[in-house]
C-alpha cells in the first residue's frame, strides 16, 4: 500500500466508514495474528486478541495522527495489548503458553514446519529444537520475546521495532543481542535437562 | 516499553556469565555488527577455536529456528464478521456512519415526552402565578383582607405584571405601600363621576377604571408611583384611607393604582 492510499484509508476510518474498516481487517488479520499467535504462543488466545487489537484499533483511530506508517502503528497496539496480556499471565501465575505446534484447529495437529531437513533423523532434530526455542521464548522476560518475534520472525526494520517498542534503535540493537543470546542460553538449558 | 524503561536483563548463574558475553558477540558478528577491529579478533579466534566454530553453528541453528517458528497461521474466515460483531456490540451500534446519525438520535417518544413536561412545568408556573395575583387583586377590590401572596399578612400587592410569569431561581423582593380609600356615600354613582372628572382635570390626567354595581362604585386610579403620596393627600379628606403594606418580587413596578371604593353602606369618615 502506498503513502497515499494509506492517507486515504486512514481518513476514511476516521469517517467511520464501514467499508475501510472492513478492508483494514482484511488487509492484516493475517498479519496481526501471526504476530500475536507467537507472542502469545496459543492460537485460540491469539485469535481473541487479535479481534481486540482491531477493535483498540478502530476506538482509537482518531488519536492516530500519522507520524508513522499506519501498520506500524496497528503492530505497536497489538505489541501494547500483548505484553499486557502476557504480564497478566504473569501476575496471575498461570502458565497459559501452550505448544506452538498445536494447529489452528485446536486438534493438537503440527503446524507445518519450514525446515529444510530432509531425512527424519534430521526432521526429528529440527523439531526438538523448535520445542526448545518454544520453551525458551516462552521463559523469555516480555521485552526481550516481543524483539526476537518482531525483528527475527516478523522480519521487521529497526526503524519500525523502534516505533513500536517506544526504544530508541541503538538500545533496540543492543538489547536484541541481549535476548538473543539469553534465548540461546534457555535453548541450551532445555537441552541439558532433556 | 519505554525508552527509559531498564533492560529487564536475564537472570544467570554465575558460569553462565561468560557465556551470555560469548553469546552477545556472536550475534553481533552473525549481525555485523561489529567494528572493524573486533569483527577481525573474532574472525581470528573462530579461525582458531573448533569450540566457538560450533557455538556459533548452534546459535545460527536457533536463530534459524526462531525465524521459521510455527510457519504462518491464517485467520479463520470469519475473523473479519467477528471483529465487526465486537465492533457493533461494543459500541451499541453506533460505530459506523451509515446509521450513526439514525441510532444515535434521542427517540421520538422521549423527546415528546420531554415537551409535554416542559409544557407541564410552564402551565403550573403560570396557573400558580395567576392566583397569587386574582387573590390580591380581589383583596384590593372589595377591601377585606386577601390571602397573602407572600407571607404577607393582609398585604396585597399592586396591578399583576403584563408579562408572563417566569420561575426564577432567586426573585427579589421589594415593599410597596398599597392605598385604599373607602368613601361613603348615598349615590356613589354621581360621587363616582364628580371624582372621576376631578382626576381627568388635573394636569396629570390619571388613568381611572371604574367597576359599578347598585352598592358600591370602585375607582382604580392609576399613576406614576412617585406622585401617589400627594394624589393621597388630596383625597384623604374624601373618605377612610387605610394603608397596607405589600411585598412585591423583582423590581417596584413604574406605576401604581390606588383604589377609591364609594360604598353606600359604608360608614361615614370621622369628623375632624
Amino acid at each position: 500500500m502506498t503513502e497515499g492510499e494509506e492517507r486515504r484509508l486512514v481518513r476514511r476510518l476516521k469517517q467511520r466508514d464501514e467499508e475501510a474498516f472492513r478492508e483494514v481487517v482484511t488487509l492484516y488479520q493475517h498479519k496481526v495474528l501471526n504476530l500475536v499467535f507467537r507472542l502469545l504462543g496459543d492460537y485460540e488466545e491469539a485469535q481473541d486478541l487479535s479481534q481486540e487489537v482491531f477493535v483498540a484499533v478502530f476506538k482509537h483511530i482518531d488519536a492516530f495522527r500519522g507520524d508513522a506508517r499506519f501498520s506500524t502503528w496497528l503492530y505497536r497496539i497489538a505489541t501494547n495489548l500483548c505484553m499486557n496480556r502476557l504480564k497478566y499471565h504473569k501476575r496471575r501465575a498461570r502458565d497459559r503458553t501452550q505448544s506452538l505446534t498445536e494447529g489452528p484447529e485446536g486438534d493438537g495437529g503440527m503446524l507445518p514446519l519450514v525446515s529444510n531437513s530432509p531425512t527424519p533423523e534430521k526432521l526429528m532434530a529440527g523439531h526438538q529444537l523448535e520445542v526448545a526455542v518454544q520453551k525458551a521464548l516462552a521463559n523469555l522476560s516480555e521485552e526481550y520475546r516481543t524483539l526476537i518475534v518482531l525483528r527475527d520472525t516478523e522480519h521487521m526494520a529497526y526503524a519500525d521495532i523502534a516505533t513500536i517498542t517506544g526504544l530508541n534503535e541503538g538500545t533496540v540493537k543492543s538489547r536484541l543481542h541481549r535476548a538473543r543470546a539469553a534465548l540461546k542460553i534457555e535453548v541450551n538449558r532445555y537441552y541439558e535437562t532433556d | 516499553m519505554k525508552p527509559t524503561d531498564p533492560d529487564p536483563g536475564v537472570d544467570l548463574p554465575e558460569d553462565d556469565e561468560a557465556a551470555f558475553e560469548r553469546l552477545e558477540r556472536i550475534g553481533a558478528w552473525v549481525d555485523g555488527e561489529l567494528s572493524g577491529e573486533e569483527r577481525a579478533a573474532f574472525e581470528r579466534e573462530l579461525a582458531a577455536d573448533p569450540e566457538l566454530q560450533a557455538e556459533v553453528e548452534s546459535f545460527k541453528q536457533t536463530m534459524n529456528a526462531v525465524a521459521n517458528l510455527g510457519g504462518p497461521v491464517q485467520a479463520p474466515e470469519s475473523f473479519v464478521a467477528e471483529v465487526e460483531s465486537r465492533i457493533r456490540v461494543r459500541s451499541h451500534g453506533r460505530f459506523f456512519n451509515d446509521d450513526f446519525f439514525y441510532r444515535s438520535r434521542v427517540p421520538y417518544e422521549v423527546f415528546a415526552g420531554l415537551m409535554l413536561a416542559m409544557i407541564a412545568a410552564l402551565l403550573w408556573f403560570g396557573e400558580s402565578h395567576q392566583r397569587d395575583t386574582d387573590l390580591a387583586m380581589a383583596g384590593s377590590q372589595q377591601g377585606k383582607q386577601a390571602p397573602a401572596p407572600h407571607g404577607g399578612g393582609d398585604l396585597t400587592p399592586p396591578a399583576p405584571p403584563t408579562t408572563p410569569p417566569t420561575p426564577h431561581v432567586a426573585p427579589l423582593r421589594r415593599e410597596i405601600v398599597v392605598y385604599h380609600l373607602t368613601v361613603s356615600d348615598a349615590d356613589p354613582t354621581a360621587r363616582a363621576r364628580a371624582l372621576s372628572q376631578r382626576f381627568q382635570a388635573t394636569d396629570q390626567r390619571y388613568a381611572v377604571k371604574v367597576d359599578a354595581d347598585a352598592e358600591r362604585t370602585t375607582l382604580r386610579v392609576t399613576m406614576p408611583r412617585d406622585q401617589v403620596e400627594s394624589f393621597v393627600q388630596s383625597v384623604s379628606a374624601e373618605g377612610q384611607l387605610r394603608k397596607t403594606r405589600a411585598w412585591i418580587e423583582g423590581d417596584a413596578p413604574q406605576t401604581q393604582t390606588v383604589t377609591i371604593v364609594i360604598d353606600r353602606s359604608a360608614p361615614a369618615p370621622p369628623t375632624p
